[in-house]
């Protein structure tokens, strides 16, 4: 862990000597942080109402996204460091492409569980969807 | 963020204050696998580094990010088991 966080870090400060690379970076690093961040926006609304008793999430609800936030953290992480360790031109490999198609599916299912919630809830829900979309378009793309 | 200084001849000071990666690392490192965001979060803490920004704070930030992230997925983990109470 520790070597694969320091080659990280190096690939961080040398990318800042090197315009395109740091460019991808910043971008695929950004988006991956709104991506992050429009989720956990999404948990917290949706363990408040766990708590509180309300009418949505019902039990099956919320272990069902506790899996599915789960699963899309980890591949958050997962396919931003792999798309970072990647050199300008250099394809995606087949694992961090499966990855996206999972992450891609965790939060539709997601967007599905939230059909029946609350307004603010579900708006809560798109907008983590648009900014996970935003995220792997990017990632694909790395521009 | 527009970094106003160019990057630095040594990548580790800025403006004569320098950003301890070790530090950094081991932070990271001490949360065992890696969480939300950790390794990323550590990157964008550098680049603010890089920019203007107090590393002090930076890595103050990168804390906090690292401890919700931390948060984030046990929360996520509780509510999978199915046994997450309610009060």
């Amino acid at each position: 862990m520790k070597r694969l966080l320091a080659s990280l870090v190096a690939v961080a400060i040398l990318g800042t000597g090197c315009g395109g690379v740091a460019r991808i970076q910043t971008t695929v690093d950004a988006t991956d942080r709104s991506a992050y961040t429009a989720l956990r926006g999404f948990q917290n609304i949706e363990e408040s109402a766990w708590h509180g008793h309300a009418l949505w999430p019902n039990a099956a609800q919320h272990r069902q996204i506790g899996a599915k936030l789960s699963s899309a953290f980890d591949l958050i992480a997962k396919i931003a460091a792999g798309a970072l360790a990647l050199q300008p031109g250099e394809s995606l490999p087949k694992a961090i492409t499966d990855e996206m198609t999972l992450l891609g599916a965790a939060v539709a299912d997601i967007v599905s569980l939230s059909n029946t919630a609350p307004p603010e809830v579900g708006v809560q829900a798109q907008k983590a969807h648009r900014q996970v979309q935003r995220f792997l378009s990017v990632t694909k793309g790395r521009r | 963020m527009t970094p106003t200084t160019k990057a630095p001849t040594k990548a580790l000071e800025i403006n004569g204050q320098s950003i301890d990666i070790g530090q950094i690392i081991n932070l990271i490192a001490q949360y065992g696998p890696v969480t939300i965001g950790a390794v990323t979060d550590v990157i964008a803490a550098i680049k603010k580094g890089l920019g203007v920004v107090d590393p002090t704070a930076a890595i103050a930030d990168l804390t906090a990010l690292v401890n919700d992230a931390l948060t984030a997925k046990a929360e996520a983990d509780l509510a999978a088991t199915g046994l997450d109470p309610q009060d």
